[in-house]
């Protein structure tokens, strides 16, 4: 017989096949071994057509042959395909490297100034013990800052305020104090209520600046005690400082409140070993405070007899150094970005 | 007030040390602010007492003097020395070589023009007793030769410093002190009884007492022929100077002295210059005084001062006047020891520009009934050291001008309502009777009377409080906080301070704090405008009035900053501003403000430094605006500002409102604070912005959303804001997004025009939208923008 054996064909067919697509070194050139065998003039397709003009009984024998040849090559070929297009897409990313320590690009973002941080800080422990924020007005009358807080005219705790005026009556307000009488004219017991704000003092030195800010608190109720007055007080110190310092009260006056106390609290620079900065006591003052004076309560329109309350005041620049070891008070007031981008 | 711990002691005796001594004062409310020695710690073996046998000229300088010293050794020391009161017989202080002395080091043996001299005799400045001196010291005759100073003058004493608060007026002599002490630890009070002097002289004047209120008692003593050469005693000396006084004379000395021991300012006159009596009255008005100090003073109604029967002869409780001083001369004295009522005193020394220790004592108050001890201890002070003859003590007394000592009935359940902790009844008795109370007990508790010395303790309050002090406050054990809820304070809508500076720090802007007070004339020339607040007694020039805006201060550190080489500068601040209206109050308006100077970005790779503009702070007041949910509510409308440069400034109006102002600083301002670059400014009352609209849903359309560029010229007169609003007015229902993506100017686009490009992103909610819904839409708005501008449609 003058045709070939078509199993024979097949075989070699298959052999050159595997040999081509091994060849083929880019998706391009596996395409054209592609339609080299599978395309419509394709070797393959040339083989399935010989299907029909072969005799009926070989017909079946041969057909399943070339499909299973033709299964091969494509399976070859997709093998060899996703392994040319890894080569490509590593070949790709390796020109698109870059240096991944450049600086990102970004917008630069500010600061808020150590005062605000602090109050922010103060603002949050009061809160959690449930404490709300008022404020007053630092153009304040004579009334408002020393009459209702039972400092009289003339009387000798005046000369403690150096106080700006700016008429006979009116006065830039010395301490945060008149808040608590604003706050009471408004709000009846139980009072728990922190002030934080601004204050003036005619005063200019290495420790004094002519303006700076405290944090009045202020909490009426009935049976509230010293007790509670010493418990919120070294708890603030605790959350503020985050440390379990020393703590003690010592006995003081301010017209406002009596029995009334100064607070000092362990140095933190030197843990009360003794230091410059605590004058080698080991003690810092942070704190002024007292049981509110029945004279006041009454200014607020509170009956002293039922209820009973304590204060306290501490300067913000004054705790805002200690936080952070800050050595100059003037700096709060300089501006200097070289000061304020470091909080 | 300085209390010499020896002097301290021996008015009370009590076993407790020095440093516990400190510390039981300041936790029981008189605070030990330091403790010193009483002096310099001087060699003992090398400084020492010495005598000077024999004064000679230096040969050669003849304003030296050679002393031939006795110091108690075998052999006499030859000691230069250029003092004017060296003399013969005089006891000094001798420093030999080797001696340190604290100012000028050490001692040696020197030779000056061929004159040996073997040490040094010493002022009290070179001792470091003094800051000052004239002359070497002068010490009393039975100084024993050779005994170290440190030890003849007790200059190892030591030496607290007690920071007094106003209250305890009491404690402003050794006696109060040592009353404390004694309250405090236990200790034993010597008894402060009132010394006899004999009576030798009928010499007294009368005594009127024609302004009782002001001065409800006073006495007088007359103390003829005493000798003004006496010399103050060494030990009384000292203990002035410890005390923080100076020896004037042995009269001045003596009164110094028993007001530091008792508390009791004393004054005394030259008898022979008062014309008549004394007189206590206000003074009238216009009335001049002449004082001790040299200062002529006038007077009103208001000072209380002492009289004879011509003039005023001193401003009672303040200070003695001139005319009637105690000189060299002075003969007979008369002693003056009064209880003047505080409320007579209170700020008379102040308004007078003066402040003295008699007037620091009787505005805090001074015991009522002290005077009586304190002329007896002053006589017998001046009659010891510089003889003399006692007249009789002259009495005037108002008994109903007096203070009333309050007899105050006290619960002793007020101890736990105050301080949360039960104090013993026997402890509460016991504290209340160490500090000099009356106590009575009564059915409801106790009444107690204070001592007249406590002028402070006035209703059960103070009661409580000594209690709290002596008994411990670190005895109160501390009550941990128990916080109520508080409920209904929250509010979803408010804009927190904190979240609007949080913002601004994320666009980049540092936080400053600038002093509400500024200079006038730069305020009034920026803002050209007349009526700030002025302080009445400004700290300095450059802060005389309130601000009324935060431009002077931004712009003031923006200056501090760019003079420290900063190179992009982006500020805020918020705080009040003060105006003053034309009713008579005084707003205070809580503004922010914010400047800005040079590159828009900080400096980096793979961009251009481009130096900011009106839009990028504009850019910044819009991201700070959309806090609110509604940013559409604050529209920018040109406008004009002193400040500001005329072509570039905005005003910011919110609810037909103007709040605040934005543009650039007006180059002649600028120009004036010596600043190279452009500066934009912006500030706006905040209050607006402390309100925000929550969020509201809407649907979220199911259907496609569809773009549409637009691009149109028009003059450069028409405002880009009109343009955006009649485009969303016109666009209908289902604009969902409008971008203006450029604004050209340049080729292909007219002089004077400007080409501006939207892109309009449409949506239904209920259906697709279709090229031809699309088309017709578009077409209105080129439509109505044509009408409303001359708008021409861009290809």
């Amino acid at each position: 017989m003058a045709v070939s054996d078509p199993g024979q064909a097949l075989v070699q067919l298959d052999a050159q096949a595997e040999q081509d697509i091994a060849g083929a070194d880019s998706v391009a050139a596996l395409e054209g071994v592609r339609v080299r065998y599978l395309g419509k003039k394709g070797l393959i397709t040339a083989q399935l057509k010989r299907v029909g003009s072969l005799p009926v009984h070989e017909r079946r024998d041969f057909g399943r042959g070339v499909n299973r040849s033709k299964a091969r090559i494509v399976q070859g070929l997709e093998q060899k395909r996703a392994v040319l297009e890894a080569e490509a897409s590593s070949q790709k990313m390796a020109a698109e490297s870059l240096d991944v320590t450049q600086p990102g690009r970004r917008s630069s973002s500010g600061t808020v100034h150590p005062v605000t941080r602090t109050f922010k800080r103060m603002e949050e422990i009061f809160d959690r013990v449930g404490f709300d924020v008022a404020s007053g007005p630092e153009i304040e009358d004579d009334y408002h800052n020393f009459e209702a807080l039972n400092i009289p005219a003339d009387h000798p705790a005046r000369a403690m305020h150096d106080t700006f005026y700016i008429d006979g009556h009116t006065v830039l307000r010395t301490h945060t104090s008149p808040v608590q009488i604003r706050y009471m004219d408004d709000h009846a017991p139980p009072i728990r209520v922190i002030a934080p704000g601004k204050v003036y003092r005619c005063d200019s030195d290495v420790t004094h600046t002519p303006m700076f800010h405290q944090l009045e608190g202020l909490a009426i109720d009935r049976e509230v005690t010293f007790a509670d007055l010493k418990g919120i007080l070294i708890h603030f110190i605790h959350e503020f400082f985050e440390k379990e310092l020393a703590v003690r009260f010592r006995p003081s006056y301010f017209p406002f409140t009596e029995p009334s106390a100064e607070v000092d609290m362990g140095c933190v620079f030197c843990n009360g070993q003794g230091c410059r900065i605590c004058k080698h006591t080991g003690w810092l003052e942070v704190l002024g405070c007292g049981m509110v004076h029945p004279v006041v309560l009454r200014n607020g329109g509170i009956d002293s007899g039922q209820y009973s309350g304590y204060a306290f005041g501490m300067g913000v620049e004054r705790m805002t150094m200690l936080r952070y070891g800050i050595n100059d008070l003037r700096l709060f007031f300089g501006n200097e970005l070289r000061f304020l981008r470091q909080f | 007030m300085l209390v010499s711990e020896s002097w301290l002691r021996e008015w009370v005796c009590t076993p407790v040390s020095s440093e516990a001594l400190s510390e039981r004062l300041t936790l029981a409310g008189l605070e030990v602010e330091s403790v010193d020695t009483a002096g310099p710690h001087l060699d003992s073996e090398r400084i020492i007492v010495g005598q000077i046998t024999a004064v000679t000229r230096h040969p050669e300088a003849s304003r030296l003097h050679v002393c031939e010293v006795d110091t108690g050794a075998p052999s006499i020391r030859h000691i230069i020395c250029g003092a004017n009161n060296t003399r013969t017989g005089l006891k000094t202080a001798v420093a030999l070589p080797g001696a340190v002395l604290p100012r000028s080091g050490e001692v040696g043996v020197r030779t000056v023009h061929k004159v040996r001299s073997e040490g040094m005799i010493c002022s009290s400045a070179e001792l470091g007793l003094e800051e000052r001196s004239e002359g070497i010291l002068e010490l009393d005759g039975d100084a024993p030769l050779g005994t170290a100073i440190v030890d003849y003058l007790d200059l190892r004493d030591p030496l607290f410093r007690l920071e007094l608060t106003p209250n305890r007026g009491d404690c402003l002599g050794i006696v109060g002190v040592a009353r404390e002490v004694a309250t405090l630890t236990g200790g034993q009070l010597a008894a402060g009884t009132t010394p006899e002097n004999r009576l030798t002289s009928r010499a007294a004047l009368e005594i009127v007492l024609e302004a009782p209120a002001g001065c409800p008692r006073y006495i007088g003593r007359a103390i003829t022929g005493i000798d003004m050469s006496a010399k103050t005693p060494d030990w009384m000396v000292e203990r002035l100077r410890r005390s923080g006084m100076r020896s004037i004379n042995v009269v001045v000395d003596a009164t110094n002295y028993v007001m530091h021991e008792l508390g009791q300012p004393m004054h005394a006159f030259d008898l022979s210059r008062i014309r008549g009596g004394i007189r206590v009255r206000m003074a009238k008005n216009g009335e001049t005084l002449t004082l001790l100090d040299g200062n002529t003073v006038t007077l009103d109604t208001e000072n209380l001062v002492i009289a004879d029967h011509q003039n005023a002869i001193a401003l009672a409780g303040i200070m003695g006047g001139e005319s009637t001083a105690i000189s060299f001369d002075t003969r007979d004295i008369y002693l003056e020891a009064a209880y003047f009522s505080p409320s007579a005193i209170l700020g008379r020394a102040r308004r007078l520009g003066m402040q003295t220790d008699a007037s620091h004592r009787f505005e805090r108050g001074v015991d009522s009934r002290l005077q009586e001890q304190a002329i007896e201890r002053a006589t017998e002070l001046v009659l010891r050291i510089a003889g003399g003859h006692a007249g009789p003590v002259s009495h005037a007394l108002d008994q109903s001008a007096l203070p009333e000592v309050p007899a105050i009935p006290f619960d002793e359940s007020e101890i736990k309502r105050i301080l949360g902790i039960r104090v013993p009844s026997a402890t509460i008795a016991e504290i209340l009777k160490n500090l000099g109370m009356d106590t009575v007990r009564t059915e409801e508790g106790w009444n107690v009377v204070p001592p007249s010395w406590r002028h402070d303790i006035q209703g059960p309050h103070d009661l409580v409080e000594e209690v709290g002090r002596c008994y411990g406050f670190d005895r109160i054990l501390p009550r941990m906080p128990n916080a109520e809820p508080q409920l209904g304070a929250h509010r979803e809508n408010r804009i927190s301070l904190n979240e609007i500076k949080r913002s601004m720090v994320h666009l980049g802007f540092h936080e400053v704090i600038t002093y509400s007070f500024v200079e006038s004339a730069s305020q009034q020339q920026l803002l050209d405008r007349e009526d700030a607040i002025p302080l009445q007694n400004p700290i300095a020039d450059n802060m005389s009035v309130m601000r009324q805006s935060l431009w002077p201060g931004l712009l003031g550190a923006l200056v501090t900053n760019l003079n420290r080489q900063e190179e992009r500068v982006r500020l805020f601040e918020t705080g009040q501003i003060f105006l003053q209206a034309d009713s008579g109050s005084r707003p205070e308006i809580e503004k922010l403000g914010m400047v800005m100077s040079g590159h828009r970005r900080s400096r980096q790779w793979g961009e251009e430094a481009v130096e900011c503009d009106f839009f990028d702070l504009k850019g910044c007041l819009e991201s700070i605006f959309a806090l609110t949910g509604q940013p559409e509510k604050f529209e920018f409308l040109q406008s004009a500002h002193p400040a500001m440069h005329p072509q570039q400034c905005a005003g910011i109006v919110f609810e037909n409102r103007e709040i605040g102002h934005l543009g650039r600083l007006h180059p002649v301002h600028q120009r004036s604070r010596g600043i190279e670059r452009a500066v934009y400014l912006a500030e706006f009352e905040l209050s607006p912005l402390r309100i925000c609209e929550l969020p509201a849903f809407a649907e979220i359309s199911k259907f496609p959303s569809v773009q549409r560029d637009l691009s149109v010229m028009v003059e450069e007169s028409v405002p880009v804001q009109s343009v955006l609003q009649r485009v969303r007015e016109t666009a209908g229902p289902h604009l969902r997004k409008l971008e203006l993506f450029d604004i050209y100017r340049g080729p292909n686009v007219k002089k004077n025009k400007k080409s501006l490009a939207f892109g309009l992103t449409f949506q239904s909610e209920s259906s697709n939208l279709t090229s031809l819904e699309m088309e017709e839409v578009v077409a209105t708005i080129v439509d109505a923008l044509k009408a409303a501008f001359g708008a021409e449609l861009r290809a």
